[in-house]
């Protein structure tokens, strides 16, 4: 069961960090601030 | 634990969990709609409500998945994971909300049906600024109702631990879809700049704790893949009633102390994947911390009438070191305890 789980873990993780240029490029779209 | 069916098992813990998040709640969506109403005076209540639940929903959210990762940091956050499945259903009525308004004020009143032009009024998938961020805004919606839909443990023991927690991991794909929806759909309108800089921040705080938690947790992990017996650590290093957690083989293993014996058993509860290391024996059975389910610790199993079990180990003592063979017998196999010599 933990195996898995850490592998989960692991790549949720990750895909967490990838939200934040997503929200960079929205704001760059917008035309900054 | 309990072998007849009760609906809700309401207790004071729970009542005053309930209300403080109603009440949080509720006043989110108040500030919130107050506030858009006072800075734009010129929309109407609907449109307020929409950024009221919206708003309250995603902060909420972040709560939500905070709770995890500050729960393995510090033992102190427990209490809020008890009844974390309560502020996910709060936040699925939140979502629910300004999803209704939303489809109403902005798609209502046509001569297409409102759930047709939610999912078809924008048509530039390869742009930003006219990306149809409504489409993941309905996919999280889904994802919130099914989750909240089966938070009960009626669900938990129906689909089985592993399937309901495979199920309940989407929360995260429901988070991503979010922060898609806001970024392309509100932070491109006529919100505050600043905005951008909040869902950023929300969204590095979520990754954040997870990196941390897991750094923290691999501490604890070794990656061993011996398939012989494997040393633990010497016997007086594990305190009398309580357990010493190693991993074994890319498994967590409890291995408890009691009655000058040692036995080893999963370190993961049957009900919740709870740490069962990190629980005691009461009355001869190890006592999950989470929730209370218990399990004999020679034979894995939990007392009779109760039908759980867990994976137990093999274990010895040898010149006072507690040696684990990492290869795990089926739940609920009998495994005689070492017998510590004075």
């Amino acid at each position: 069961m933990i195996r898995p789980l850490r592998r989960t873990h692991r790549a949720v993780t990750a895909l967490l960090w990838l939200l934040l240029p997503v929200v960079a490029l929205a704001i760059a779209a917008r035309g900054g601030w | 634990m309990s072998h007849s069916y009760r609906a809700i098992g309401w207790n004071p813990q729970k009542r005053a969990y309930d209300v403080v998040a109603g009440v949080v709640a509720a006043a989110s969506v108040a500030l919130v709609a107050g506030g858009t109403w006072w800075r734009m005076p010129q929309v109407t209540i609907e449109t307020a409500l929409i950024r009221g639940f919206g708003v309250t929903a995603l902060l909420l959210l972040h709560v939500i998945l905070s709770i995890g990762p500050l729960c393995r940091l510090d033992r102190r956050f427990l209490p809020l994971l008890y009844n974390r499945r309560h502020l996910g259903v709060v936040m699925f009525l939140l979502s629910a909300a300004h999803g209704g308004f939303a489809l109403v004020q902005f798609h209502g009143g046509g001569n297409v049906s409102p759930l047709v032009s939610v999912l078809t009024t924008s048509t530039g998938w390869l742009t930003i600024d006219r990306f149809p961020f409504q489409v993941p805004g309905v996919i999280a919606l889904l994802i919130l109702f099914v989750m909240a839909a089966t938070s009960h443990d009626f669900w938990l023991r129906t689909l089985t631990a592993p399937v309901w927690k495979t199920l309940h991991m989407s929360v995260y794909a429901a988070y991503g879809c979010l922060v898609v929806h806001v970024s392309l759909g509100a932070l491109q309108s006529e919100v505050p700049a600043t905005t951008g800089l909040l869902v950023m921040a929300g969204a590095a705080w979520v990754a954040t704790l997870h990196s941390w938690s897991a750094f923290a947790e691999a501490g604890t992990d070794r990656t061993a893949t011996a398939t012989t017996w494997t040393d633990v650590c010497h016997v007086d290093q594990i305190p009398e009633k309580r357990a010493r957690i190693a991993c074994l083989a890319g498994e967590r293993v409890a291995v408890f102390k009691y009655d000058d014996q040692v036995s080893a058993i999963s370190n993961v509860c049957q009900h919740q994947n709870g740490p069962l290391g990190e629980g005691k024996i009461v009355g001869g059975c190890v006592v999950c911390p989470w929730h209370g389910y218990e399990y004999r610790p020679e034979t894995g199993a939990s007392p009779p009438p109760f039908v759980e079990a867990v994976p137990t180990f093999r274990v010895r003592i040898v010149e006072g070191r507690v040696q684990v063979d990492p290869r795990p017998l089926p739940p609920g196999t009998r495994v005689a305890p070492a017998r510590i010599e004075r």
